[in-house]
């Protein structure tokens, strides 16, 4: 029989190499160039808008909600996999070595993840709190032993049978987390910090230790959480190209049926019906676009008004319309739409048909937000783009990416 | 009798290198249900999927009615209903937006899909799984979606893969009863079973499958005196026939 860190290693190279192959596509896709414009564009008003916060602004407690949040959300990549209930229980006690490896792989992760908002919030750091503090490095080092400390109880805290147990200790550490990061970057005295990990410590030994030799491991639970995580890989990934492990879920949405024959003539032609219905219900192609629509009308609320609104709305359309591109393959495995007696166009009408609609939308939205956060000549504009782009994506730009 | 469906010849398969089938000839008349046999791998999925215009032949070309795939798709696709083994539904529609999307896609007028898909329903006891979703149903039930949507056409041709595996009793016994009667009123069946007894039953001539090529046809009676087994039933001519398998 294989020793757990022989399937540890098995597992997690093959995730990476699933999660390669997704990261690769997301790289290719012209939809990360949108991001690169919207992070150029974002710091450009990151340093306007710290120029401009009053020398007043508590900027301590933005970084105590801030790191406070990521300490105490310590979920640990476990791997596992729901035929492991049945094929791995009797090997659970040789499997220590399996979970010793998750618990140092989710710290690496999560330090990772301290360490970038570290560097995003370092200007503000600079500003606010380095006369107090001191060294950002040190300031890293502190938080990433934390992170560690966090990630060991965390694992621990999953052995409890009851939600409310596991909320309870979730919820003590964050006190704790609280604590330790005011500490840290209110720039108290060492030996208060001292004192807080003495604390720590002792609670790891005389207290999580003992749990973690009474409780045993619930593995229904680890992979409830281990799946919710995958997911979440899953849904980011699924915004720049589509994800087949997500393809089955589907949600009735019943609150949404009225757009069904609303945004498109649902009894036109098979297309037109199975497109209207796939959007609502399958994947989440109705999700990203409401959500779309919602983070463009935010950032152009944000920008000020000016032709960069402009080039915000466009490349919201112009992602709008990506995704709304993958619907044209939703049924390429399903072999019905090859056996109905439809005439062919209708397939490339019913997606125009409803990308052009929804684009008209989006834009009666985002003309909403303009009119009032912005000038009359950029509303007027905008009405022109959106009428133009609305049409030019979706009777030509959604049907490009086909052979 | 009028030849509806009517396979002339056909050679292929998935790779043109290797054919699956070889010269297969076979018909349906009207009002006639013919039973498709033969052990797994014969060619009976294979065949299906060149009459179904899934699959180009390499040689040899399918007609229904007269006409071919290539010179009239749609109005070929619309002459005939598909039953296939395993149940393909749509993940995200309800059983009744199966039934409302089959009706869209054969031009069936509303009025009479109504009656129709009411009448499927309360006779396959789908009534209360109407606003359903297929991941709540089991596998008899997904097969009588299958089957509803396939009947609500009533197509003069139907193609019926596998059908009663999985079924309950009751439902085996509905879908016979609406087989017997679309025949009765004209339609030509070809039905691809491996549970011969209902075959011996329900099917009025029978093609053997093997290896790809047609190895017997005829009825029940033509076959036996073709075999000279004079009292043998289906069970024993197929094992007769496919008996150099064993060797």
């Amino acid at each position: 029989m294989k020793d757990g860190m022989m399937l540890w290693r098995e597992r997690v190279s093959s995730y990476w190499n699933m999660a390669i192959r997704y990261l690769r596509l997301i790289g290719n896709s012209g939809f990360l160039f949108t991001v690169y414009v919207l992070i150029i564009i974002g710091s450009y008003y990151y340093s306007v808008f710290l120029d401009w916060l009053p020398d007043t602004f508590p900027a301590v407690w933005v970084f105590v909600a801030i790191f406070a949040h990521l300490l105490t959300r310590s979920g640990i990549r476990t791997f596992v996999k729901p035929a492991d209930v049945v094929f791995l229980l009797p090997y659970e006690s040789k499997l220590g070595s399996y979970f010793q490896a998750s618990k140092w792989y989710s710290l690496a992760l999560q330090s990772g993840v301290l360490l970038v908002g570290l560097v995003v919030l370092s200007p503000l750091f600079a500003k606010y709190l380095a006369s107090d503090v001191g060294s950002l490095f040190l300031v890293l080092v502190l938080l990433i032993v934390v992170k560690g400390w966090n990630v060991f109880l965390s694992f621990e805290e999953q052995r409890f049978q009851s939600e409310s147990e596991r909320n309870s200790h979730f919820l003590l550490r964050g006190i704790i987390n609280i604590v330790f990061t005011f500490l840290l970057f209110s720039g108290a005295n060492w030996l208060l910090l001292l004192a807080l990990f003495v604390i720590m410590a002792g609670l790891y030994m005389f207290y999580y230790k003992r749990l973690a030799q009474q409780l045993s491991i619930k593995w229904d639970h680890l992979i409830e959480v281990e799946q919710g995580m995958l997911l979440f890989f899953y849904r980011i990934a699924n915004a720049f190209t589509d994800v087949p492990q997500l393809r089955n879920k589907v949600r009735a949405r019943t609150y949404l049926h009225w757009i069904i024959n609303g945004i498109i003539d649902s009894k036109k032609s098979v297309y037109h019906y199975l497109f209207a219905r796939s959007f609502i219900r399958a994947n989440d192609y109705g999700g990203i676009y409401i959500r779309l629509v919602l983070v463009c009308a935010i950032v152009l609320i944000a920008l000020p008004s000016g032709w960069l609104q402009l080039v915000v709305l466009l490349l919201f359309m112009h992602m709008v319309t990506n995704q709304l591109s993958t619907l044209w393959y939703h049924y390429d495995t399903n072999m019905w739409v090859d056996l109905y007696p439809v005439v062919k166009g209708q397939k490339k009408e019913a997606l125009t048909q409803l990308a052009f609609r929804l684009l008209l939308i989006m834009t009666a939205v985002q003309l909403g937000v303009l009119l009032a956060t912005s000038s009359l000549a950029i509303f007027v504009i905008a009405i022109a783009i959106g009428g133009i782009y609305s049409y030019i994506g979706s009777q030509k730009l959604i049907h490009k990416r086909k052979k | 009798m009028s030849e509806v469906l009517k396979i002339e010849g056909i050679t292929g398969g998935y790779h043109p290198k290797k054919p699956v089938l070889h010269d297969v000839n076979f018909h349906v008349n009207k009002s006639e249900i013919v039973g498709l046999i033969g052990l797994n791998g014969a060619g009976k999925s294979t065949t299906i999927k060149h009459i179904l215009g899934l699959l180009q032949p390499e040689k040899g070309q399918v007609t229904i009615g007269g006409r071919t795939f290539q010179e009239d798709v749609n109005e070929f696709r619309s002459s005939y209903a598909y039953i296939p083994e395993t149940p393909i539904l749509y993940d995200e529609l309800t059983l009744w937006e199966h039934l409302e999307l089959t009706a869209l896609a054969y031009g069936l007028e509303k009025s009479l899909f109504e009656k129709r898909a009411e009448k499927l329903l309360l006779e396959f006891r789908m009534k209360k799984m109407k606003k359903w979703y297929p991941s709540h149903f089991s596998k008899g039930m997904r097969q009588k979606v299958m089957i509803m949507s396939a009947f609500l056409i009533e197509p003069p041709v139907y193609i019926v893969d596998e059908p009663i595996v999985g079924l309950d009793p009751i439902g085996i016994q509905s879908f016979l009863t609406f087989l017997s009667d679309m025949k009765k009123r004209g339609a030509a069946v070809l039905m691809s079973t491996h549970i011969l007894a209902t075959a011996e039953r329900y099917c009025d001539r029978f093609v053997i499958l093997h290896q790809g090529k047609v190895v017997l046809e005829g009825t029940l009676s033509e076959m036996r005196s073709a075999l000279r087994l004079p009292n043998a039933t289906l069970d024993e001519i197929y094992i007769e026939m496919t008996k150099e398998e064993l060797v």
